[in-house]
C-alpha cells in the first residue's frame, strides 16, 4: 500500500457511519475525513458497511452525483480497502463494524459512540479525537 | 468526433494536451486505458473521459468538492445533528 506524504503507511481503520454523518457538524470527525483525503488513513469497507454508508448519505439528502463520488472513494484501490465479498444480511451496525475490523486485520473502529459495554472482542474502538492524536505522533 | 471514436496516441495527446511520448509511456505502463492492436495503441474517447472524471473525483480537490457539495446538501435539507442521530439509529436495521 502506498505511503502518504509523511512517508508513513496509511493506518487501516474502520469508520463507523457516525464519523461520516457527524463529519458535517463535528470538527474532529471532519478532520478524520480530511486525514482519509490526505492518505493518512485507509478505511476498510465491506459490502454491508458500504450499504450503510450509502443509506446514511441518502438519508442526508446528498445528491446521487455526490454519492457516486463517495462510493468511488469508498471502493477505489489506494483510497480504501474494499472487501466486496463479505456480506451477511440482518446484522446490527456494530456486528458489521466488527466484521470489517477483523477482515481488515484487527483495524481499529473509529466512532463517535463509545465502545459498547458488552464488547468482549479484541478490536480497538476509538474516538475520532484519539485517532487524530495517534496520527500526530 | 463522437464519444465512441477510436483514437491514436497522437489524437489522445492532442485531446489531453500532452506529448505523444507521455501518452505512449502511460499506455505501456498501464496508466491510461487503451489497447494494443498489433504494434499500435488505440483508445476510446468515452473511456478516456470516464478515466479523467474518475481521476479528478479521486484527487484531493475532488474529495473537497464532494465534501463541500455534500455539506451544502445537508444544510439545504436543514438537517440538524439530532436528525443525523435518528438516521444513524436506523442503520441498525441494515
Amino acid at each position: 500500500m502506498r505511503a502518504n506524504l509523511s512517508g508513513r503507511e496509511p493506518l487501516r481503520v474502520v469508520l463507523a457511519p457516525d464519523v461520516i454523518g457527524k463529519g458535517f457538524f463535528n470538527a474532529d470527525c471532519r478532520e478524520v475525513l480530511e486525514s482519509w483525503r490526505d492518505g493518512a488513513i485507509v478505511p476498510v469497507v465491506t459490502r454491508d458497511l458500504l450499504l450503510r454508508y450509502v443509506k446514511l448519505l441518502r438519508g442526508l439528502r446528498i445528491p446521487d452525483a455526490q454519492i457516486r463520488t463517495w462510493i468511488l472513494w469508498l471502493t477505489a484501490e489506494g483510497k480504501s480497502l474494499h472487501l466486496p465479498d463479505t456480506t451477511t444480511p440482518g446484522r446490527s451496525c456494530e456486528e458489521v463494524l466488527l466484521e470489517a475490523a477483523n477482515a481488515g486485520g484487527a483495524a481499529p473502529i473509529v466512532s463517535v459512540k463509545p465502545k459498547p459495554a458488552n464488547g468482549e472482542n479484541q478490536v480497538d474502538w476509538i474516538t475520532a479525537g484519539v485517532l487524530l492524536k495517534s496520527l500526530q505522533q | 468526433m463522437t464519444n465512441d471514436d477510436i483514437m491514436t496516441v497522437e489524437e489522445v495527446a492532442k485531446y489531453l494536451k500532452l506529448k505523444p511520448q507521455t501518452v505512449y509511456k502511460w499506455a505501456q505502463e498501464g496508466q491510461i486505458p487503451g489497447t494494443k492492436l498489433g504494434k499500435e495503441w488505440r483508445f476510446r474517447r468515452r473511456i478516456l473521459d470516464e478515466w479523467i472524471d474518475t481521476s479528478i473525483a479521486l484527487s484531493e480537490g475532488g474529495f473537497d468538492l464532494m465534501y463541500q457539495q455534500s455539506l451544502l446538501a445537508v444544510r439545504r435539507g436543514a438537517l440538524a445533528e439530532k436528525d443525523i442521530d435518528k438516521l444513524l439509529e436506523g442503520l441498525d436495521e441494515g
